[in-house]
């Protein structure tokens, strides 16, 4: 089918429906990557959250060298869906203490995101590690590992809200330009020059 | 950062094979450390605010250097360390009958014959009391070590703590197993 071929009628309705949904479809993109963007940004701040308290938790008992006590600190995390792997990890970088879900495995010695700002993006998964510390020593580390699940579920949801948004958008350019399409196309309309 | 001692300590953990003599006394030693940076004293009990934690040992010197070498350079609060032995109970009642003198006495098994004594020489005071045989924490003992299964536990007696004006932190009591006088109702709980 070729574009030109068709009736000014057509083409005034084409037009309308691919730019409304157009901007409509670029509007909801800006949105949907600024949100996402945060929301990563709000799962980091809340994963970090979740390993100072967890870190303040389990500090004695790495003190202490007691793993029972610092294992079942760590299973309070079964609650935390996104959670897939937790660890502590001794000051010599050896695992003390772990926690995982769907038996997923963990390094047996400390990934090397301890440098720098404590999180990383690895693939699909967000890692973050803190400082367990005791009255200001260091006595560990903790390893939290997140699915973010959370964060493909939203962008899954967004996308599907923006495209449904961009179809309705064009329906509806449809409907009106077909009507106002008219005040140009239609034969019977007078044409009254300035 | 942690001195290279107490990482190793830490790197010794408390399993069977490292149960030897010094490496228990290696893991007691920074364990006294945590239980310091564990237990709050009462203002009173310190003449400055940068006065010295001061750890009266009484009995036979099991630790050999390690206590000193574990808490050398140790701060808690800005308080360094002060490690003080004693062989006799008179020694150390001589000592520490004051308060402000000692914070924290402990008792190697070798002064179990003269616990009583030991423990009525700092009744009243804000001394934290750490022991290493059984009994201790129920005769009036605040911290108790004990092996279980080959690693070095502790058993607390919140009431002798709480009576002697110190605030164990709950952090510290997760971890131990409460100990509760004969003279209450004698439940035990893990």
């Amino acid at each position: 089918m070729n574009l030109l071929n068709l009736s000014i009628r057509r083409k005034l309705i084409l037009m309308t429906m691919l730019t409304s949904s157009m901007a409509v479809f670029l509007s909801s993109a800006s949105f949907l990557i600024y949100d996402l963007i945060s929301f990563r940004h709000l799962l980091t701040q809340d994963l970090t959250t979740q390993a100072e308290i967890i870190g303040y938790n389990s500090a004695a008992a790495i003190a202490f060298k007691d793993e029972p006590a610092a294992s079942a600190t760590l299973s309070a995390l079964t609650a935390k869906g996104d959670i897939v792997a937790a660890a502590l990890y001794s000051p010599q970088g050896k695992i003390f203490a772990h926690y995982f879900r769907n038996r997923r495995t963990l390094p047996d010695v400390l990934p090397s995101c301890t440098e720098g700002k404590g999180y990383r993006f690895a693939g699909q998964y967000l890692e973050v590690c803190h400082e367990v510390t005791l009255n200001g020593d260091h006595v560990g580390t903790l390893y939290l590992q997140s699915d973010m699940r959370q964060w493909d579920m939203r962008a899954r949801r967004y996308a599907t809200i923006c495209f449904i948004f961009a179809l309705m958008s064009a329906f509806l350019a449809f409907l009106v330009s077909s009507k106002l399409q008219k005040v140009i196309s239609d034969p019977s309309c007078n044409w009254k020059t300035p | 950062m942690l001195l290279p001692i107490v990482s190793a300590a830490a790197a010794t953990g408390a399993h069977a094979q490292d149960t030897d003599a010094s490496s228990e006394y290696l893991i007691k030693a920074g364990f006294i450390y945590n239980f310091a940076s564990l237990v709050q004293w009462p203002s009173t009990s310190f003449s400055q605010a940068d006065s010295p934690i001061v750890i009266a040992v009484l009995g036979e010197e099991r630790f050999g250097t390690t206590l000193d070498r574990v808490l050398q350079g140790k701060k808690i609060d800005g308080r360094p360390f002060i490690v003080k032995y004693f062989r006799s109970t008179s020694e150390l009642v001589k000592s520490v009958g004051k308060p402000k003198e000692c914070q924290i006495l402990y008792v190697s098994s070798s002064a179990m014959p003269h616990l009583g004594e030991a423990i009525q020489a700092v009744r009243g005071m804000p001394v934290l009391t750490i022991g290493e045989m059984p009994g201790f924490a129920k005769s009036g003992g605040m911290i108790n070590f004990v092996l279980e299964d080959n690693r070095v536990r502790f058993e607390v007696n919140v009431k002798a703590a709480k009576d002697a004006d110190l605030n164990i932190s709950s952090r510290l009591l997760a971890l131990a197993r409460i100990v509760q006088p004969p003279e209450s109702d004698g439940r035990k709980t893990e």
